[in-house]
Order: structure tokens, then C-alpha cells, then sequence
């Protein structure tokens, strides 16, 4: 190499140093959109807001509590409706359980007494939430 | 006998075209998993934002003091559109909560919801309730739901029919952008 002296190694170095940083900048740029998706899909894949909708629904029928059209058959209730809707349209397993009373499902009766626990639970296979409350 | 001239130049050369190989392979890389990712992003913030609107129908404004029993005490914009088969009062709602931007008459959400209630003989059974605009199938909706309780079934009837009792019915929305 004729003509090749020691000067601007300096330069050189700089430009070697900036040239690394602008290639870790990249790697950051490239790891927040991975980041940003699986973010996303955990968000979408935890059903938060059905299980605070189910327990919002939960409080207020139990608060209702309106007599049964149907007194012949008291598995027809809003228990039963919720558990057959989560399966259907939902992928969920929902009960809601009576544990003080031989852990009958509230399906086969339709509302507890005042003082007894209740036991709710939600499985969709992927989040298994249960929670147990006291019917005051 | 080989000469040390020109070493930095070679340093330089080398890292050079490293710097050029990782740059294209980072580039092809974030190209592949653009497009997954902001689909995901949008639906989550889509189907956070029709969860809250319908959760803030299913609230009651006040407490009706002269209603009678807890229901009517507490009953919410929601459960009085259902019960009274209201479409056009579901619809001016659910587009004043979700669509904030300004004229209102353009819509930047578009939906169409379905009641879906069990029937004790017939099983489950669904019908239309309110819709915005008609789908055409090729939207890229996403969907949100909300359990509603009604005392009583809406007045007219579909068919199949509803039981005639106190229920809770699921409320499901297909929600769009335009």
C-alpha cells in the first residue's frame, strides 16, 4: 500500500466505534417489536375480562336473586344458563359451586343461603381461575 | 517477507462486511415478523377497548330509587336495551363510547351483536340484536362478549323461544375497524 501513513486512526476508530453502536441500536429496534407481539398475545391469551365479567355477573344475579319462573325444575336457573354458554361460546368450563351443601353445583340449586360459601371457577383449558366468596 | 502496511485497512474491511451481513440479516428478520405483530397489537387494543364500552353499559348511571326490587334499583343502560328490544338506543351508545373522534357521523368501529341464551328444552339458541353496518364476512373483527341478566324474556319473542323466566343471556359483539 504506497502512500499509507498513520494518520486519522483516530477517525477511523470513531467511525469502527459509531458503526457498533448503530448496529446494537438495530438489535434494539428489532427486539421491541418482538416484544411488543408477545405482549399482545399474552394479553389476548389471559381472559381477564371474561373472568371479571363472569364474577361481575356472579355478584349481580346472586344480589337479584329473583324466584324461579320455573319452580318444577329448579336446575333451570342463571347458574345453569352461564355454565352452558361458557361451553358453547366461550371454550370455558364455568361453575359455580355450593361447598357447604355436599358441593352441589348451584345448577341443582338455584341460590344459596345467606352465610354459606360459594365456590366459582373458571377452566379454559389454558387459565384456571377459582375464587370462593361468602353469600352474605 | 510479507509487508505491515495496510493493517488497519484490513481491520476496517473485515468488519465492514460483518457489519453489512448482520445488517441485512437483522433487516429480514424484523420484515418476517412485522406484520404478526401489529395484527396482535391492534386486536388486543380493540377488544380491551369493546370490553370496557360494554362494561360501562352494564353499569347502572344511578341509583332509581323508585324502582322495584334490586333490579330495577340497578338496572343498566345494557340490560334496559335487551329487555326492551331497544336496537337504535344500543347502537347511539355503543358508537358514543367507542367512536370519540370527531365528526360523530363517521364511524371508526363498526359491530353487529348477537344475543345467545340457553333454552332448557332447545339448548342454545341465538338472535340477531344490533348491527351498524352488514358484515361482509372479510373483516378482521374481533370479538367481544358480556353476560347480561334479564327478568323477564324481551317482549317480542324470537323464535325459537326464549324461556320465559329470569336469565342470563351472553351478549356477543363482533367489533371492526372501517
Amino acid at each position: 500500500m504506497a502512500g499509507l501513513t498513520d494518520d486519522a486512526q483516530w477517525i477511523i476508530l470513531l467511525a469502527f466505534v459509531i458503526s457498533v453502536s448503530i448496529f446494537f441500536l438495530a438489535l434494539i429496534v428489532n427486539e421491541s417489536v418482538l416484544v411488543g407481539q408477545t405482549t399482545a398475545e399474552s394479553v389476548l391469551d389471559l381472559p381477564k375480562s371474561d373472568i371479571q365479567d363472569m364474577r361481575d355477573e356472579v355478584f349481580r344475579s346472586l344480589e337479584i336473586n329473583g324466584a324461579p319462573v320455573n319452580t318444577s325444575d329448579p336446575t333451570v336457573n342463571w347458574a345453569n344458563d352461564m355454565a352452558n354458554l361458557s361451553i358453547n361460546r366461550k371454550n370455558a368450563i364455568v361453575k359455580i359451586i355450593d361447598p357447604t351443601n355436599n358441593n352441589n353445583n348451584l345448577s341443582d340449586r338455584w341460590r344459596p343461603v345467606s352465610g354459606e360459601q360459594v365456590l366459582l371457577s373458571y377452566n379454559n383449558g389454558v387459565v384456571n381461575y377459582s375464587e370462593t366468596f361468602l353469600y352474605l | 517477507m510479507v509487508d505491515q502496511t495496510g493493517q488497519i485497512y484490513t481491520i476496517e474491511g473485515v468488519s465492514a462486511a460483518i457489519i453489512m451481513l448482520v445488517t441485512v440479516y437483522i433487516i429480514l428478520n424484523t420484515t418476517t415478523l412485522y406484520t404478526p405483530a401489529d395484527t396482535h397489537v391492534t386486536d388486543m387494543q380493540i377488544q380491551q377497548l369493546g370490553t370496557d364500552a360494554l362494561a360501562m353499559m352494564d353499569t347502572a348511571n344511578q341509583i332509581n330509587s323508585t324502582g322495584v326490587g334490586v333490579y330495577q334499583q340497578k338496572e343498566s343502560d345494557l340490560e334496559t336495551y335487551l329487555m326492551t328490544q331497544n336496537r337504535s338506543g344500543f347502537n347511539t351508545t355503543f358508537g358514543k363510547y367507542l367512536n370519540t373522534q370527531y365528526p360523530l357521523d363517521s364511524r371508526q368501529f363498526q359491530w353487529n351483536a348477537t344475543v345467545y341464551y340457553y333454552n332448557s328444552t332447545k339448548g342454545i339458541n341465538s338472535y340477531p340484536f344490533a348491527q351498524s353496518n352488514q358484515s361482509t364476512g372479510r373483516e378482521h373483527y374481533v370479538s367481544v362478549t358480556r353476560w347480561v341478566h334479564l327478568v323477564h324474556p324481551p317482549p317480542p319473542i324470537p323464535t325459537p323461544m326464549i324461556d320465559d323466566r329470569d336469565q342470563v343471556v351472553l351478549l356477543e359483539v363482533l367489533l371492526w375497524r372501517d
